[in-house]
């Protein structure tokens, strides 16, 4: 189904997303700094939250600037060469540290702004990833649309449900589809 | 944990609820999580929480209407956590609010008891 929401709605969502990385950074370290029985198991536990929700928070970052960069383009949707976008939008992400291993992309075109198309992939690859790590990039064909799949490289589950996510897919004029497990969107063609 | 109160968190966001978890834990509070509306109410009817801990934005739904679903004779107590502050009438349907981030001492502090 179509989002229909406002650029200034899709923003609020998505800031709302990154304010929970947040909170639960500052909830982790005044815990540790409340600890008075030295508890070193309970210490280890909240520093690895607040490694893991750092790193998410930097992928968040990344997203509201891809995000604001799609809301804000005046390009008009083109014929855009997938593969070459895909690739480019990996390497963008390569240098925030996430590998994409990009599987089929036998000359697929989607209809799209090119420039949205590699911020919001890219920034997409991140949050996947939770801001380091590895994902596979892989792309169909289905009827009058192209499906794009992010999945982890550890296989875990990715948070697809993610306001962020959805807000990206928005200024996108993509929609997603249902994926237990990875990230699944359509493009037109 | 029998006799520990039940803190029932409402978070759709996993590793968010995980760390609310642990923080629970370590307090000697009794913690469990429901990540969409509907298992939030399916859990508060079977295993029936001291305190409701509820984000503002769920997968099927609103904490806000969620809250006003929940409350029944002033029990459970209700906390709303989430980034965005309430609006209007909103703060009524809660027992208290928390603004996202929290320190741990505010959590535990709107938990009451």
């Amino acid at each position: 189904m179509p989002d229909h929401r406002s650029p200034a709605e899709l923003s609020s969502a998505a800031v709302h997303d990154v304010r929970g990385s947040v909170g639960s950074i500052r909830l982790a370290v005044t815990s540790v700094l409340a600890d008075g029985d030295d508890d070193a198991e309970f210490r280890q536990m909240m520093l690895t939250t607040i490694e893991t929700e750092t790193r998410r928070l930097d992928a968040a970052l990344s997203g509201l600037q891809a995000l604001t960069d799609a809301l804000t383009d005046s390009e008009q949707p083109e014929r855009v060469d997938l593969g070459e976008a895909l690739r480019q939008a990996a390497a963008q992400a390569a240098r925030r540290q996430v590998a994409t291993d990009v599987e089929s992309l036998d000359a697929m075109t989607v209809t799209a702004r090119p420039a949205a198309l590699r911020a919001v992939i890219a920034a997409l690859l991140g949050i996947a990833a939770d801001g380091a790590g590895s994902v596979i990039l892989a792309a169909k064909e289905r009827e009058n649309d192209v499906v794009l799949r992010i999945a982890r490289g550890d296989a875990t589950a990715v948070a697809s449900e993610r306001a962020l996510v959805r807000s990206l897919l928005a200024a996108l004029d993509a929609e997603a589809t249902p994926d237990v497990d990875a990230l699944e969107f359509r493009l037109p063609r | 944990m029998s006799g520990a109160r039940r803190v029932l968190v409402v978070e759709d966001d996993a590793l968010a609820a995980q760390t609310v978890m642990r923080v629970l834990a370590k307090a000697g509070l009794d913690g469990r999580s429901a990540r969409t509306a509907a298992d939030a109410r399916a859990q508060a009817a079977s295993w029936k929480p001291d305190v409701i801990l509820i984000d503002r934005h769920l997968p099927d739904g609103d904490g806000v209407s969620l809250a006003r679903a929940l409350k029944s004779g002033g029990k459970p107590r209700l906390v709303m956590m989430s980034g965005d502050p309430l609006e209007g009438s909103e703060g009524g349907a809660f027992d208290a609010w928390l603004l996202k981030p929290v320190s741990m001492q505010e959590l535990l502090a709107s938990l009451g008891g």
